[in-house]
């Protein structure tokens, strides 16, 4: 009985054109490189000593990730396009199961390009894109070799329109809600490994989720 | 089992971030294949004064209530009942003497909706209907179906609409309701326009902003944000961006493009019957670019021999302050959400308190007695619409529901 | 990275929400906040995160029966809470039955705005909660029934009730944190026709939809 309506936001979608296939590329070469750190990284650990540092009371650590990210579409289907971005951080892990820390990054949200796009005002190039460096004060927990993160803040996030010779750029701190689900392998005071993150921005009604890679080393035992 | 809280909770977070997704926005209306009034022609205009009033409501179906407001706009009949908020809007047509109605019906505070298909027959009314002939009774049957089943519905005319001493308005907010509200169209666009006049509204109000160039815009928000639109990459204000790069980029959530107060004001004024167009002025410099439309479409409106007001609405002193500075009140007549001092500087012909304010009979009561308009924002809720309906003081009320306040007005 | 075998045992009773029963007469305080992303659909580009300071006492009594005050307010909504509970299984499962009487009080005077309303919210409760001993995992569903009543320059306006108006559950995790101090921290998903902290909207949506809590606390 419903309407199926093709609307005019659909048909101005379908007149992208992305050439996907070299980014495809990078990725399955990233994934392929990725994986290859794991498993590296997995057996050094096998052949060094464990357990060579002792449990510390207090340890502050710092960690930096980079891979890639998706934004989610209202419908929940995740996104074709995936771009590289970067986060980092640090923990003060007081010895019980509860950590505190705060993390920041470089997001890229989405970008877009259209080269000779049709419109009602002529033909123009249009590029467009949305990046976001967050502030999250982020609580983690260390549940059965598995990195629980949870975490609220704001994010500078920024969108930059480039259409009929005219380039908009216009910034907005949004709320931003942040999960994560990590596994990372101890080596010595370093740890490597993978972190599957979900950053929630208010106002834009948005979600990104990304796999990165993720490094992390003590600084601090005391 | 370790591993399964960890999973749980896991999951648990990514629905907890997820579910922030869920959105509201506008919905389309179920429509019939079949119809009959394919080989119809219109409905006689004697037939409408005739027809209009309250009607007692039987059937398999309660949850429209006891009675039914019946109103036309134009070739378009609507009902409005208390139950549930519902209304119906039907597209009409005369065939071999009998009268067909075919259309949707919706709750209006929920996503609850269904077809309706209705006959007013030559023996139950019809024939008397057009010759213009007030019939003993009028009797109209038909059916409607919600998801699953279809119910019989019958309606009998009851008496006439109530008749007050002074003109009202049903002023629907953000030309007739909310993209929360999940009308067939965008809040403040051109669909919704029409659409308001079906819903029980006789007015609309309307946000207005400027573009980077100038040109005015209906747009409600602050910033753009998939609230309002489809395209994520937009987070700025209206006035970041030319108007060229408005229409080209980006797309209303029905997926019509952001009109302009011209586009809308043509519509109004040659689409509708609409009284009165309250324009809500968002920033600064906006009456200034608005005051020469405001002329032009209330003279095109005399030409057409409909009378419209064309409200500025100043909801700030810094708008109060820009309207008084261009000296204009005497052919430009404004509404003000201020306070009667400021109602008065401005010569405003028309007061708009926020409903949080109270009642305010005593005020209402002398600004009426200065021969200013007084209309309240926004009135939702049937109760608070009862409440302040019974006063019998305001002039009108803005609303995202004009269909409960069509009822209540013009059912007691 | 992390230590958490630095402490192999915490303190009995540094917990709050896990429902095993206190011992007789055994008090904790909690003090924390929250924050609750309101939908906005409901509240659109008006505030759309709710902040909330809390402070709440436990107290154990006799035969397993637990008493609970809250007090919560960010100025314009503020909530007092009386929660009975009974702690039926008191193992390293542990289960309790209750229930709480809330009442609301939110006011806001502005230009365009004089309004207070005040609300009464009904909600059984079931807690259950595991101890796997250096944390405790709890997880707490609720319903709610209530109505609100809404003034303006000390007028009536309207009465509204509101019949099951919110399904909640709530996850929550205690741990020790500093010396006998634990910390709380829980998330709780509210799916609701109407919830308190978001009553200046007086949103007509019959719809549920969810307004979700994240939170933290500190166990003195």
């Amino acid at each position: 009985m419903n309407i199926i309506r093709i609307n005019k936001s659909t048909k101005f979608y379908m007149n992208f054109r992305i050439n996907q296939s070299p980014k495809t590329n990078f990725k399955m070469k990233s994934i392929v490189v990725l994986l290859s750190a794991l498993f590296s990284c997995h057996w050094m650990q096998a052949q060094s000593n464990r357990g060579e540092i002792t449990n510390p009371l207090y340890t502050i650590s710092i960690h930096g990730d980079v891979g890639f990210l998706k934004m989610l579409a209202q419908s929940g289907v995740l996104k074709k396009q995936s771009n590289l971005s970067y986060s980092f951080g640090a923990l003060w892990e007081p010895g019980h199961l509860l950590n505190i820390g705060i993390e920041s990054g470089f997001l890229i949200l989405e970008k877009r390009s259209v080269e000779k796009m049709n419109t009602d005002f002529g033909t123009t190039n249009f590029k467009a894109s949305l990046t976001s460096i967050p502030a999250i004060v982020v609580f983690n927990m260390k549940l059965h070799k598995l990195n629980l993160y949870g975490g609220l803040g704001a994010s500078y996030t920024t969108s930059s329109i480039e259409a009929f010779d005219l380039k908009t750029i216009t910034s907005r701190w949004l709320y931003t809600y942040y999960a994560a689900l990590g596994y990372s392998y101890p080596f010595h005071r370093f740890g490597i490994g993978l972190k599957g993150s979900i950053y929630s921005f208010s106002k834009l009604n948005k979600t990104d989720v990304s796999i990165m890679l993720d490094l992390s080393f003590d600084v601090l035992n005391w | 089992m370790n591993i399964k809280v960890n999973r749980i909770l896991f999951g648990l977070f990514i629905i907890l971030l997820h579910s922030c997704q869920k959105k509201i926005g506008p919905e389309d209306v179920p429509v019939t294949s079949l119809s009959l009034l394919d080989s119809a022609t219109a409905v006689s205009e004697k037939v409408k004064p005739l027809m209009e009033g309250v009607y007692s409501i039987r059937g398999d179906i309660s949850n429209f209530g006891q009675d039914m407001v019946l109103k036309w706009n134009g070739a378009s009949l609507s009902g409005f009942s208390s139950k549930n908020s519902s209304y119906i809007v039907l597209k009409s047509g005369e065939k071999n003497g009998n009268l067909y109605f075919e259309g949707y019906w919706r709750y209006a505070e929920s996503q609850q909706t269904g077809l309706i298909s209705l006959t007013l027959e030559k023996d139950n009314g019809a024939s008397d209907l057009m010759i213009g002939k007030k019939p003993a009774s009028i009797k109209i049957k038909g059916t409607l179906w919600d998801s699953k089943t279809y119910f019989n519905f019958e309606m009998n005319y009851i008496r006439p609409l109530s008749v007050h001493s002074k003109a009202f308005y049903i002023i629907g907010h953000r030309c007739g309701g909310r993209n929360s509200d999940r009308l067939p169209a965008s809040e403040n666009s051109l669909k919704m326009i029409p659409l308001s006049e079906q819903l029980g509204a006789n007015a609309i109000e309307t946000d207005v902003q400027l573009t980077k160039d100038g040109v005015p815009v209906l747009f409600h928000d602050d910033y753009l944000s998939t609230r309002l639109i489809n395209e994520t990459y937009m987070i700025g204000q209206i006035r970041d961006y030319t108007f060229a790069q408005l229409r080209a980029l980006c797309t209303l959530k029905d997926g019509q493009k952001i009109p302009t107060l011209e586009e809308a004001l043509e519509v109004v004024v040659d689409k509708t019957n609409l009284k009165l167009v309250w324009l809500d002025i968002k920033g600064t410099d906006v009456i200034k670019a608005l005051a020469p439309l405001q002329t032009k479409y209330m003279n095109r409106a005399l030409i057409t021999g409909k009378k419209l007001d064309i409200l500025i609405g100043l909801p700030d002193e810094t708008n109060f302050n820009e309207y008084v500075g261009l000296n204009i009140s005497q052919n430009h007549p404004a509404i003000c959400e201020l306070n009667e001092d400021f109602v008065r500087s401005a010569q405003a012909g028309f007061w708009a308190p926020r409903w949080s304010l109270g009642l305010l009979t005593d005020r209402v009561k002398q600004m009426q007695k200065e021969g200013v308009k007084t209309f309240i924002w926004t009135l939702d809720n049937t109760q608070l619409v009862k409440r302040y309906l019974a006063t019998d003081e305001f002039d009108g009320f803005c609303t995202n529901y004009p269909s409960i306040v069509a009822y209540e007005y013009y059912s007691n | 990275m992390n230590s958490i075998d630095a402490q192999d045992t915490i303190e009995r009773e540094a917990y709050f929400v896990y429902p095993k029963a206190f011992k007789k007469w055994h008090g904790a305080f909690l003090a924390g906040a929250s924050i609750t992303r309101l939908p906005t659909e409901v509240v659109e580009e008006e505030i759309s995160t709710s902040p909330v300071l809390t402070a709440e006492y436990r107290l154990g009594l006799p035969k397993k029966w637990n008493l609970c005050l809250k007090l919560s307010s960010n100025y314009i909504s503020n909530l007092g809470a009386l929660h009975v509970s009974r702690s039926l299984i008191n193992k390293k499962f542990a289960l309790a039955l209750g229930g709480n009487a809330s009442m609301w009080f939110g006011h806001l005077e502005l230009q365009a705005i004089k309004l207070k309303s005040y609300g009464v919210i009904l909600s059984p409760q079931l807690t259950f909660g595991y101890d796997f001993r250096k944390y405790f995992l709890s997880v707490a569903a609720e319903v709610n029934y209530g109505f609100m009543r809404t003034f303006s320059n000390e007028e009536e306006l309207a009465t509204f009730k509101q019949n099951q108006s919110l399904f909640a559950i709530k996850i929550a995790i205690e741990q020790p944190l500093w010396k006998t101090h634990s910390f709380l921290l829980f998330s709780k998903l509210n799916y609701a026709q109407f919830y308190y902290q978001s009553w200046l909207s007086y949103s007509t949506l019959s719809d549920y939809l969810l307004y979700p809590e994240f939170g933290f606390a500190f166990i003195i």
